[in-house]
C-alpha cells in the first residue's frame, strides 16, 4: 500500500502506533523522523542521528549546523534516513525543519508524538508547518505523524489527513473525535482494541479493522 | 525520482538555491553565513593550525620513545615505519588541533576561569622569555663565531709573516742551533766538519 501525503496514527502509549509507522515507511528512500521522546528511537539502526541545539531566546533558530549540513550533503541523494532528536522547543524546531525540508523536497517526514509539536490549543500553526501539511505534496513531501491523543492534535492535521489509523483510545473526547471518521460501531470498539490492532479510516475506502500486523511488529529500538 | 515532470538536474539546481536561503533562515547568523572560500563547519585556514607530516612522524616516534628507552632500543621507529604511520597520526593530530583541543580549552575556561587566566598569563610570559632568550642565544652565537674567525685570522697572519721573513720555510724543519765544533760528533754519531 502506498503512503499517503498526510497519514496519522492515533492511540495510547505502547499500542503499536510508532512501530506501525516505521513499518509503513520502511521502503521510503528519503526519510526524516522527528523524535521528541529521545527514547526507543535513539538506537534505531540504519539511521543517522542528529541532535540539533536550538537557541533559548528568540529568534528560535538552530545554533549548530548539524541539520543544515546533513541535508546540504544529502539533498541530491537517492536515499537517506535520519532521525532528528528534539528535546525542547518542539513547535519552533518543527517549523525550522519544515522550512528547511521544503527546498530539499521529495521525502517523507515522520513526526512522533505530533501533539507535542502542533497541539490543538494555543497559538495558530506556524506557516511552514501549515504549508507542509496542506501543500507539501507539491514539493513531494509526505507527512506522517503519531499522537496519543487525537483530540489534542491540531485540527489542520486531522482535517487534511489522507489516512488515519486509530489504535486504542479510551478518553471521551478522543472517542468523540473518532466518531467523525468511522461508524459508531467501530468507534465504540476503540477502547478495547488489542495492541497492534487498529481501525483504519481513509478518504479512499470505508473504515475497517486491521489486524494484519499482529505479532509481526516489534517495538522500535529493540 | 522525478517530480512535477521536470528534469532532475534542473530541479536540484533550483532547489539548491532555495535550500541555502532556507538554511540561512533556520540557523543562527554565526553558522548561517560561512566565509566565502571556506566550507561550513571547517575552521578558517588562516586561524587553524595545520599539522605538517614531519610533526606527525615526530609524534609517532615519541610514542615509541619510552619503550625504546626503558626496554630495548629496537622499539624505536625506523624512518619507513614512521612514514607509514604518519598519515593516521597527522589526521588525528589535525582533529585534535581543530576540534578536541579547542573544545577542551573552552570547557576549561568555562569551568576554571582563574586557572585559565593564570595559564594564559604564564603562557604569554613564557613566550616573551623564549623570544628574549632566543635573541640572546643568537647574538652569543654570532659573537662566538666572530671570535673564532678573528683568532683564525690572527694565526694565519702570523704564519704568513713567518714565511715572509724567512724564519720558517714550509716543509722544512726549523734550523736548530748547534754548539758542536769541527771534529765533534753529533747525537747520531755523524762527524762535524
Amino acid at each position: 500500500m502506498s503512503l499517503g501525503y498526510l497519514e496519522l496514527f492515533f492511540g495510547k502509549s505502547f499500542t503499536g502506533k510508532t512501530a506501525r509507522m516505521l513499518h509503513e515507511v520502511r521502503a521510503v528512500p528519503r526519510l526524516v523522523i522527528v523524535d521528541p521522546k529521545c527514547a526507543q528511537l535513539v538506537t534505531l539502526k540504519g539511521f543517522a542521528h542528529l541532535w540539533p541545539k536550538c537557541a533559548e531566546e528568540k529568534p528560535y533558530r538552530w545554533i549548530d549546523d548539524s541539520v543544515v549540513s546533513y541535508f546540504r550533503a544529502h539533498m541530491g541523494a537517492e536515499r537517506f534516513r535520519v532521525v532528528i532528536h528534539v528535546r525542547e522547543r518542539f513547535r519552533e524546531q518543527l517549523e525550522l525543519l519544515c522550512l528547511l525540508l521544503r527546498p530539499v523536497g521529495n521525502l517523507t517526514l515522520c513526526v512522533d508524538e505530533l501533539g507535542l509539536f502542533i497541539p490543538s490549543v494555543g497559538p495558530s500553526l506556524p506557516p511552514a508547518i501549515t504549508s507542509a501539511m496542506i501543500s507539501g505534496r507539491h514539493e513531494g513531501l509526505s507527512f506522517v505523524g503519531t499522537a496519543q491523543r487525537p483530540a489534542l492534535v491540531h485540527i489542520t492535521a486531522r482535517a487534511n489527513a489522507e489516512r488515519i489509523r486509530w489504535y486504542r483510545v479510551t478518553e471521551r473526547n478522543d472517542l468523540d473525535a473518532a466518531r467523525n471518521y468511522m461508524p459508531h460501531g467501530l468507534a465504540d470498539s476503540l477502547p478495547s482494541l488489542p495492541n497492534y490492532v487498529c481501525i483504519e479510516t481513509s478518504d479512499s475506502s470505508p473504515a475497517f479493522r486491521d489486524e494484519s500486523l499482529v505479532g509481526k511488529l516489534k517495538t522500535p529500538g529493540k | 525520482m522525478q517530480m512535477w515532470g521536470r528534469s532532475k538536474q534542473h530541479q536540484s539546481a533550483e532547489i539548491g538555491g532555495d535550500f541555502e536561503s532556507a538554511a540561512a533562515r533556520v540557523t543562527a547568523e554565526v553558522e548561517a553565513e560561512p566565509v566565502p572560500g571556506t566550507v561550513a563547519g571547517e575552521p578558517e585556514a588562516e586561524n587553524s593550525l595545520t599539522i605538517r607530516p614531519e610533526w606527525a612522524e615526530t609524534a609517532a616516534r615519541l610514542c615509541f620513545l619510552p619503550a625504546a628507552k626503558l626496554w630495548h632500543p629496537a622499539y624505536a621507529l625506523e624512518d619507513s615505519e614512521a612514514a607509514a604511520i604518519a598519515p593516521q597520526m597527522q589526521t588525528f593530530l589535525q582533529a585534535v588541533a581543530d576540534k578536541y583541543a579547542p573544545a577542551a580549552v573552552g570547557r576549561l575556561a568555562n569551568k576554571y576561569p582563574e586557572f585559565f587566566d593564570l595559564a594564559a598569563a604564564l603562557g604569554v610570559l613564557y613566550w616573551q622569555k623564549w623570544r628574549y632568550v632566543s635573541h640572546i642565544r643568537r647574538v652569543e652565537a654570532e659573537r662566538a663565531e666572530m671570535q673564532q674567525r678573528k683568532e683564525r685570522g690572527e694565526a694565519e697572519a702570523f704564519a704568513a709573516d713567518a714565511v715572509a721573513s724567512g724564519q720558517f720555510i714550509p716543509g722544512t724543519a726549523a734550523p736548530s742551533e748547534s754548539k758542536l765544533k769541527a771534529g765533534d760528533r753529533d747525537e747520531e754519531g755523524r762527524l762535524v766538519i
